[in-house]
């Protein structure tokens, strides 16, 4: 076990190497670091000593090393626009971020085991189709739209919580529900299918032929098979809920790192994205690895094929 | 605990009556199990044989309650055990029975276990559901002694594994060691060779034997092959169609069968002594349960029935005949000369190609 930790570990490592690259480069591709900071009226000589000042004349994988050094040492520069430490900045909106992410994944997993379970069971009922109808919309709804919608009902008409998110319990409650739409459809499409595959499997024939209750089989055998495919697909959407989170805190104003990032994008204060988009993929990147190792819990299949290798 | 005392040798232990299931599907419905009746008597193998869609596996499923629900449903029968109808009894009721006093043993084992728990926890959870008041201990304890009992070394570290450490054969003595583990009165073994290699065929059915005079279970062994049915049956029951078309001890089906199909299934199995010929089959395919033959259900494959209106227009019924033989064709005294075989079948029999 400790091997599989240690591997996937490294994986995990080696992935946040290549994204420094990306997000390096990521500098570059927008023009002149230096031409594009300065006020518009500067003249060449100016943009020319700053260049030299933030060292943008030296060879690209001087400039990278320097980066990568930096990045290690927790030391991504200062921002631009607020002259505050870039990686400060992220960081302090980081749990906030992480409070919603987790908040919309409990969610998503609250409404979507007990409904999935449900629709599974009572094939091709009303239930059934009510979810598999949800589960449509909720894929195909995008955030913005889910949010403006939450807030026109629960703010603007009902007047039952904040217009602005924030994160505590009423705060919470629309951002979460907002980006957690997707997961919860996502989760309760591919758990409904997981289990009807699952409950003809001849393991469940053997638990009834032993005389397992209905609820024994499908907690002890049923769900426990079904759920190994979810994992993976959360593991999946860990990315996608801090993707959806830059526009969902936009919509709510919520005081989260999307939202910084959507003004650093808007202000042209690199520094403080590359800091973001770091973070955010060490953060993807240490839940994965930490849900290939429940993965490796719920099924031991994964753990053999390990100590095999 | 009525069903332990019925449970002596040669009393009825499982009493089976105009057994029907229906399967509804896109092209009509068909009967895969038409009005089958058999007597299970007290510690006895009874073998049921027939190709693959005679309604073996179909008629036992409905007996345990696991024919899947929705498309399947048994339209009539009793089958009385220990007193009580499965067929009609609760849900909840058979739930109890199921595993207790009437357990399964399905044909492969390879997917027949959980794969994500333990095999220790799945014998033990065969336990506990039958056994409420049984501590965490006393189940271990029981699963050990399982495990043990069908021959699994080191019994006690093993429980720890999962089934995907087991081999085949290791994981159809787990089966059996669950279908055991309450001492059932009656166990039903769907082809539980099939899966497994040449090589362990034999042990596991030795198992199967070994387990009966342990626990005095009657066990209902489906398989087709005869090899299986001749090493271990006592009697057998011959299925074709959904129907039962022949049923005696295991000696007389062997030395004079008495209804052409079972002569013709006798006929295909390849011989060990004299010289290597082709292989017999039986002419034609096994009939479309959509679309049966009027009359007798066989009479298109039969070598009896070529131009008797008989056999073409009336169904035959079950007939009596000498030493318990039944057989369900019009003209069983003609079988044995039609087929004109020889008596040394039962000893080619035992020893399977």
């Amino acid at each position: 076990m400790a091997l599989f930790i240690a591997g996937r570990t490294a994986q995990g490592a080696l992935v946040l190497l290549a994204v420094s690259v990306v997000v390096f480069l990521l500098s570059f591709l927008s023009g002149d670091p230096a031409a594009l900071m300065l006020p518009a009226e500067a003249t060449p000589a100016q943009i020319a000593e700053f260049r030299q000042e933030m060292g943008f004349d030296q060879p690209v994988f001087v400039q990278y090393w320097d980066f990568l050094v930096g990045a290690l040492t927790l030391d991504f520069g200062v921002s631009y626009f607020h002259g505050d430490d870039a990686l400060g900045m992220v960081l302090e909106r980081t749990i906030p971020t992480l409070q919603l992410t987790l908040a919309a994944m409990v969610v998503a997993l609250l409404i979507a085991i007990p409904l999935a379970t449900v629709a599974a069971l009572r094939r091709g009922s009303v239930i059934d189709r009510l979810v598999g109808a949800v589960a449509m919309l909720g894929q195909s709804l995008p955030h913005f739209f889910v949010g403006i919608v939450l807030l026109i009902v629960f703010t603007v008409r009902l007047g039952w919580l904040p217009a602005i998110g924030s994160p505590t319990a009423r705060g919470l409650v629309l951002p979460a529900l907002t980006l957690g739409l997707y997961a919860t459809a996502e989760t309760m499409r591919l758990l409904r299918s997981n289990l009807l595959e699952v409950l003809h499997e001849d393991y469940v024939r053997t638990a009834r032929a032993k005389g397992v209750s209905r609820a024994g089989v499908m907690v002890r055998h049923a769900m426990r098979n079904a759920v190994i495919p979810v994992i993976t697909v959360l593991s999946l959407q860990v990315g996608t809920l801090l993707g959806g989170a830059v526009i969902t805190e936009t919509v709510f104003s919520y005081p989260g790192m999307g939202l910084l990032a959507v003004q650093s994008i808007a202000n042209r204060d690199f520094l403080v994205i590359q800091a973001f988009v770091l973070i955010v993929a060490a953060i993807v990147v240490f839940l994965n690895v930490v849900l290939d190792i429940v993965y490796g819990l719920v099924d031991p299949r994964i753990r053999f094929e390990v100590r095999q290798s | 605990m009525a069903i332990r005392q019925q449970q002596e040798r040669g009393a009825p232990v499982l009493e089976v009556r105009d057994l029907t299931v229906e399967i509804r599907t896109k092209r009509g419905t068909i009967t895969p199990v038409d009005r089958l009746s058999f007597t299970l008597r007290g510690g006895e193998v009874l073998g049921l044989v027939g190709e693959s869609g005679s309604g073996k596996s179909v008629s036992m499923m409905a007996l345990m309650g696991l024919l899947p629900a929705g498309a399947a449903r048994v339209t009539s029968g009793t089958a009385f055990l220990g007193g009580t109808d499965l067929l009609s009894v609760s849900p909840k009721r058979l739930n109890s029975m199921r595993g207790g006093v009437v357990s399964m043993v399905f044909q492969d084992p390879m997917s027949a276990l959980n794969p994500v728990m333990r095999v220790g926890d799945q014998v033990m959870e065969a336990v506990r559901v039958h056994h409420r008041g049984l501590g965490r201990k006393g189940l271990r304890a029981r699963a050990v002694e399982l495990l043990e009992l069908v021959g699994i070394t080191d019994a006690g570290e093993r429980m720890n594994a999962y089934p995907h450490e087991f081999s085949g054969g290791m994981r159809q003595r787990v089966m059996i060691a669950m279908a055991a583990a309450n001492e059932p009165a009656v166990i039903i073994a769907d082809e539980p060779t099939t899966a497994l290699d040449v090589t362990v065929q034999a042990q596991i059915l030795e198992l199967l034997q070994d387990m009966k005079e342990r626990i005095g279970s009657a066990i209902i062994l489906i398989t087709h092959d005869l090899g299986v049915i001749a090493e271990i049956a006592d009697r057998v029951m011959v299925m074709y169609a959904g129907g039962k078309v022949e049923e005696a001890a295991v000696q007389p089906i062997f030395d004079a069968p008495r209804h052409p199909y079972t002569a013709s299934l006798l006929a295909s199995m390849p011989k060990l002594s004299g010289a290597v010929t082709t292989m017999r089959t039986i002419p034609g395919a096994p009939p479309d349960l959509l679309a049966l033959p009027q009359g007798c259900r066989f009479n298109p494959r039969c070598p009896l029935a070529d131009g008797r209106t008989e056999c073409h227009t009336r169904a035959p019924e079950l007939v009596h005949l000498d030493g318990g033989q039944q057989s369900a064709c019009h003209f069983p005294a003609e079988v044995e000369k039609a087929f004109s075989r020889s008596s040394d079948q039962i000893e080619e029999g035992g020893e399977r190609a």
